[in-house]
Formats: C-alpha cells, sequence, structure tokens
C-alpha cells in the first residue's frame, strides 16, 4: 500500500511538477495563490507532457519510453525555473497575502473538499480499475499504446484487431502510459488511478477560481462545496474514481473557459489557455465542439466600450488568436492520428449525420430521451435531488442572467448539453445511449453551470435587506466603482 | 423591483434550498471518503493478485492468469465470444496488450467456426455464459467442435 501511495503520488507529481514551472510563466496565474496555481498547473502538465508526447509520438516517431518523458518534464520544468530565476533577479517584487477573517463556508468547502478528495484518492490506490469505460476504454488503449511504445499501436491501425473505440483521442491514457514509463511501473499496478483522481481536488480549486472572480469567497466556496458533496462527481462512472476522461475534459475545458472569459491578461494567459483547450481537444471527441464554443464565448466581447476600449479589444484578440492557434496545432494532431486507424466498434456519428435529417432527427427521438434524461437528472443516487435545488435557484436569482457574462455562462453549459442531444438523435438506441451518457454530459458542463449557480446565489444574498456586501471583486459586488480612468474589459 | 420583505423570502428560501440539499449529500461524502479509506487501511498489505480477485473473482483471476501465461509476449489470439454481455470486454482488457480477433457470438456458428479455422493463430480464448474464460490450442478446440483445422 505505502508503495502504490507513494507511485500514485508521484505520478501526480510527475505532471503537477512542469505544470507549476509553466503556471509560473503565466502572470495571471503566477498572482494566483498557490492551491489554485497547483490545480492549474496539474491540469497544464498533464497538457504539455501528455500533449508534447502524443505530437512526437505521431509525427516524429518519438518511442513512448521514460528518456522521451524525463526528457520533456525536465525542459519544461527548466524553462519554468530559468524563467522564474531570471524575473526574479531582474526586479524584485513583492507578494502580499490578501487573507482576510475566515468564513465559514469557504473553511466547510476546504474541509470536506480536502475529506473527500482523500476518499477518492484512498480509492485509487486500493482497487485496481474496476469502471466500465475504464478498463475497456480507455486503460486498454494505454495498454495497447505502452507495449507498442507509440500512439500508433498496430493493434489500432490494423482492422483485423478488436477494440472498442479505437478512434477515442488518446491525451489521458499517453497520460498513464507516461506516469508507467517514467517510473518503470507494472502493467498490473494500479497507482496511475491517482491521475485520475486528482482532478477531483483539481475540479473543485479550478470552480472555485472562476467563481472567485465573479462572485467572491463565499460563492465561490459554495460552488466548490457542491461539487464536492455531489456523488457523480467521485464515484461510479465517469467520476474521479473511474478512469473515464470526462472529468479531465471537464477540467481542461473548464479551466481553458474560465482563462478565457475572466482573466485580462497578455499572450501568455492565450497561450495557458490555448494549452488548456488543446488538451480538451485530445482529450475525448467531444472536446471539439466544446473548445469551439469556448473560443466563440471568448470572443463574444465582454461589453467593452468600442470608442474607448480599443487597446483593450486589441489585446483580447490577440489572446484569443494564440489560444486558437494551439487548438488548431492540436485539431490538426487528432486528425492526422486519427485518419490511419479504420473505425470498428464504434459509432459513425459523421456517416449518420450525412444520412439523416438532422432537423427532423433532433425531435424526432424527443420522447425516447427526454424521460432518459428526466431518469438521469432525477436519480437520488448520484444527484441527491441537485436538479430540483439548482433549478430553483436560478429562478429565484434569475436577475444573474442581467449580467452578459451570467448568459455567457449559459451558452457554456449548455454546449456539452447540445452535443448529447445531438448524439441521441443520431443514434439507434438514444434512450439507451442517454441513460448510459448523460451524467457524464452534465459533468463536462460542471464547470461554467456551477458558476452561473454561483452567481445566481450571490445575487439573491446580495439584494437581502440588511445583507452584508459580498466580498466581491468583480462583477457582482454592491460596492459603487470609482470611476476608471482607463478602458477595460472587466467581468460584467 | 421587490419589496424589502420579499427579497428576504427569497434569500430565506435559496438558504433553506442550499441547507436541505447540504444535510441531504454532506453526511454521504464524508462517510463515503472514510469508507474507502477505512478499506485502504484494511487492504495495506494486499498484493495485486489478492486486489483482482477480491474484486472480479478468484475463478476468473486464476483462469486470466493461466491464459496469459499460455500466451508468448505479444501473440494475437483468437476470442471465441459466447456471451452475450459484457463480459469479451473485460477479457481483452486483461489480455492486453495481447491483439484479440473477435469472433462474436452474433454470427452462424458455422460462420463462427470457418473463420477460427482459417485463423493462423495458435490459442483460442473462449468466453461463455456466466464462467471464467477458458483457452484451447485451435486444433484442440477445433477437433472439440467436429471441425477438421483449415476447412
Amino acid at each position: 500500500m505505502a508503495t502504490e501511495i507513494i507511485a500514485g503520488l508521484g505520478d501526480v507529481a510527475l505532471f503537477a511538477i512542469p505544470g507549476f514551472a509553466l503556471a509560473d510563466l503565466v502572470p495571471a496565474l503566477r498572482a494566483t495563490p498557490w492551491p489554485r496555481r497547483i490545480a492549474y498547473g496539474f491540469l497544464l502538465g498533464v497538457a504539455a507532457v501528455s500533449g508534447t508526447l502524443y505530437a512526437a509520438s505521431h509525427t516524429v516517431g518519438v518511442p513512448l519510453r521514460a528518456p522521451a518523458v524525463w526528457s520533456i518534464v525536465v525542459l519544461l520544468t527548466g524553462t519554468g525555473v530559468v524563467a522564474a530565476a531570471l524575473r526574479r533577479s531582474g526586479r524584485p517584487r513583492s507578494v502580499r497575502g490578501r487573507h482576510g477573517a475566515v468564513k465559514f463556508l469557504p473553511l466547510a468547502a476546504t474541509v470536506v473538499g480536502g475529506i473527500v478528495s482523500l476518499g477518492v484518492f484512498a480509492d485509487a490506490v486500493t482497487d485496481p480499475v474496476k469502471d466500465f469505460d475504464g478498463r475497456v476504454t480507455w486503460c486498454t488503449q494505454a495498454r495497447y499504446v505502452r507495449a507498442a511504445g507509440t500512439v500508433d499501436a498496430e493493434v489500432l491501425h490494423n482492422g483485423r484487431w478488436s477494440i472498442s473505440h479505437p478512434r477515442y483521442p488518446l491525451l489521458l491514457p499517453v497520460a498513464q502510459v507516461a506516469a508507467q514509463e517514467a517510473f518503470g511501473a507494472d502493467p498490473e499496478k494500479h497507482a496511475f488511478r491517482a491521475i485520475y483522481a486528482a482532478f477531483f481536488p483539481v475540479l473543485l480549486l479550478l470552480v472555485y477560481d472562476g467563481a472567485r472572480r465573479w462572485t467572491g469567497r463565499s460563492g465561490a466556496a459554495l460552488a466548490a462545496l457542491l461539487i464536492a458533496v455531489l456523488p457523480v462527481f467521485r464515484q461510479g462512472e465517469g467520476s474521479a474514481s473511474s478512469a473515464y476522461s470526462d472529468l479531465p475534459l471537464a477540467c481542461f475545458w473548464g479551466a481553458g473557459l474560465v482563462l478565457l472569459v475572466f482573466r485580462r491578461g497578455r499572450l501568455e494567459t492565450g497561450l495557458a489557455a490555448g494549452l488548456l483547450l488543446g488538451a480538451a481537444v485530445l482529450t475525448k471527441n467531444e472536446g471539439l465542439p466544446l473548445v469551439g464554443s469556448a473560443l466563440l464565448i471568448g470572443a463574444l466581447a465582454p461589453a467593452v466600450g468600442w470608442r474607448r476600449a480599443s487597446a483593450a479589444r486589441r489585446q483580447r484578440f490577440r489572446r484569443l488568436a494564440v489560444a486558437s492557434l494551439l487548438v488548431f496545432l492540436a485539431v490538426g494532431l487528432l486528425f492526422s492520428w486519427k485518419s490511419g486507424i479504420p473505425n470498428r466498434e464504434d459509432e459513425d456519428y459523421p456517416a449518420r449525420l450525412a444520412n439523416l435529417h438532422l432537423d427532423r432527427a433532433l425531435l424526432s427521438q424527443a420522447a425516447l430521451v427526454v424521460p432518459a434524461i428526466g431518469e438521469k437528472m432525477a436519480d437520488w443516487k448520484n444527484w441527491q435531488g441537485f436538479w430540483w435545488m439548482a433549478s430553483l435557484l436560478l429562478c429565484i436569482g434569475w436577475r444573474v442572467l442581467r449580467r452578459p457574462v451570467a448568459w455567457r455562462l449559459l451558452a457554456a453549459a449548455l454546449t456539452p448539453l447540445t452535443v448529447g442531444w445531438i448524439a441521441y438523435s443520431l443514434h439507434w438506441a438514444p434512450a439507451h445511449l442517454a441513460a448510459v451518457t448523460w451524467d457524464r454530459f452534465l459533468i463536462q458542463a460542471s464547470v461554467p453551470f456551477l458558476l452561473l449557480i454561483a452567481g445566481a446565489a450571490t445575487e439573491v444574498s446580495r439584494r437581502a435587506p440588511g445583507a452584508p456586501l459580498v466580498g466581491v471583486r468583480q462583477g457582482l459586488s454592491r460596492r459603487p466603482r470609482p470611476p476608471r480612468a482607463e478602458p477595460s474589459n472587466a467581468i460584467r | 423591483v421587490f419589496a424589502p420583505e420579499f427579497r428576504l423570502t427569497r434569500s430565506l428560501l435559496v438558504g433553506v434550498l442550499l441547507s436541505a440539499f447540504l444535510i441531504a449529500a454532506l453526511p454521504r461524502a464524508v462517510t463515503y471518503s472514510f469508507r474507502r479509506l477505512n478499506a485502504a487501511v484494511l487492504h495495506r498489505h494486499e498484493s495485486d493478485d489478492a486486489a483482482a480477485t477480491r474484486l472480479f473473482g478468484a475463478e476468473t483471476t486464476r483462469a486470466l492468469d493461466l491464459i496469459r501465461e499460455a500466451l508468448r509476449p505479444g501473440e494475437p489470439y483468437i476470442l471465441f465470444d459466447d456471451d452475450c454481455g459484457a463480459a469479451r470486454f473485460w477479457v481483452r482488457n486483461a489480455l492486453a496488450p495481447h491483439p484479440a480477433l473477435l469472433i462474436s457470438h452474433q454470427l452462424k456458428r458455422t460462420t463462427r467456426l470457418r473463420w477460427v479455422s482459417t485463423a493462423s493463430l495458435r490459442v483460442v480464448v473462449c468466453n461463455e455464459d456466466g464462467s471464467p474464460p477458458d483457452f484451447y490450442e485451435r486444433r484442440e478446440f477445433l477437433a472439440e467442435q467436429g471441425v477438421l483445422d483449415g476447412h
């Protein structure tokens, strides 16, 4: 057990350390408190290390072995460390903590989030992979890729061999292989499950970070607390206890979205957002439409005065262009990799789309799909009445939708659900597919949706008579703002 | 827009909603965590084999170990599937990275046996409903089925 714990922590550190160094290159992340910076760092680490290995293996045939993994880890860590050293030797910068009195909700979220994260990690180091898709798809792919030493394994390319979903993007299996190769792990060991488990605290910190910028500490803590107690995120198919790619996709896409929507900043922010969104593309097939929506939402200007804010607007579009460039590279890699793999044992949605009238199909399957979706969302075991509570809360706090950013979050939250609906409309067994996958689409939508919930709750609480001013920096503050001298793209 | 009393009611309603949800969900989350931590302590000295046995059953684990031993490194095998469920996927995962040639239960029996007889692979892994997977040399398997090898 002790060896599994150490190996699991080592696997997580393999990505968190270079990622943390990379996060230090991004001013917007550098200014973030260290727990949240580690969360972003872990995501950046998985994206950079695994993405580079994926690209290097496919394009120039670099073998997926320990020397390649360690070279990339050392290179990324070294870059971050050198950049940090150069910056510090130039101009010392004082970092002042801004700690106020600890409030109840942030404390509760920290304690509960910590306890549940420990439980998820304990599960990862105790049991082998036991969830269906984790065993059948993702970990099986990882075994084939590791044995072949390349993402273009013969088993994938030769249509004779049986394999589920051979054209699913492989970022997470490559991360798993990287961790196993880096430490020479036995194929039967399951310490790599810690990588999947790590996405749970990362999601909590990510939601906290996004909501913190919009609603303040209490709203952010509420959003994180809701995720921490929801069973669907910690146990069962698609959760952090499984080896599915849905939670990682929620994190990559959500983090990219948060950076694009909530962070002002320089090109480095665009670079980080592009890296995260590129990782989302390489994580799951749904990643592509989700990332498209994130870029579109990022492009929709947060109410900037056209005459006064041309500098801010230019900056934002430059940032978006950098992010888009990395996304295009990831898309190119994905299509190039897929092109050599014959499809079998998988739904061919593009072909079905070509043979169907989507407009009719979207409605014709509704009678089958809606009951299945309703049943999933009302399932007490996984959601514990969350959707009843969330629907009422959004109705009560509807005024949050007066803010443009709330509409952008709503649009983002609806994207995975729309993708799911389209898939059901094209499928020959839509009710079954909805019953199996709807929870996973909801997991993918979690970051923007929870931010919206936090916004609605904060909006109601700040309008209560005698309510204290919520410690809000942007967006929902009651505090009158001084007139700005410079144009801004502040969140509204 | 709203009177102060109404705003207070809204605020209280939101508080009640969130509290009710947290009261319902929080104990289960904490219990889950402690159960998992307890399991981690209980199984702290467990080997990988023992963990697999605990989760997947002794017979299945043993059967898969035997098949792994029978296969040469990287050797492909025929997965003769007689199971209507999803067990074939679990077998395929357990035997990965050995490539599997799946002979699906959906095909006619004669077609399936013809595929087996013409596939130039040595080992046939049989996956039957409700029992652990078993394996044969291809000739032995075909002889049992009353089919000549290569026909």
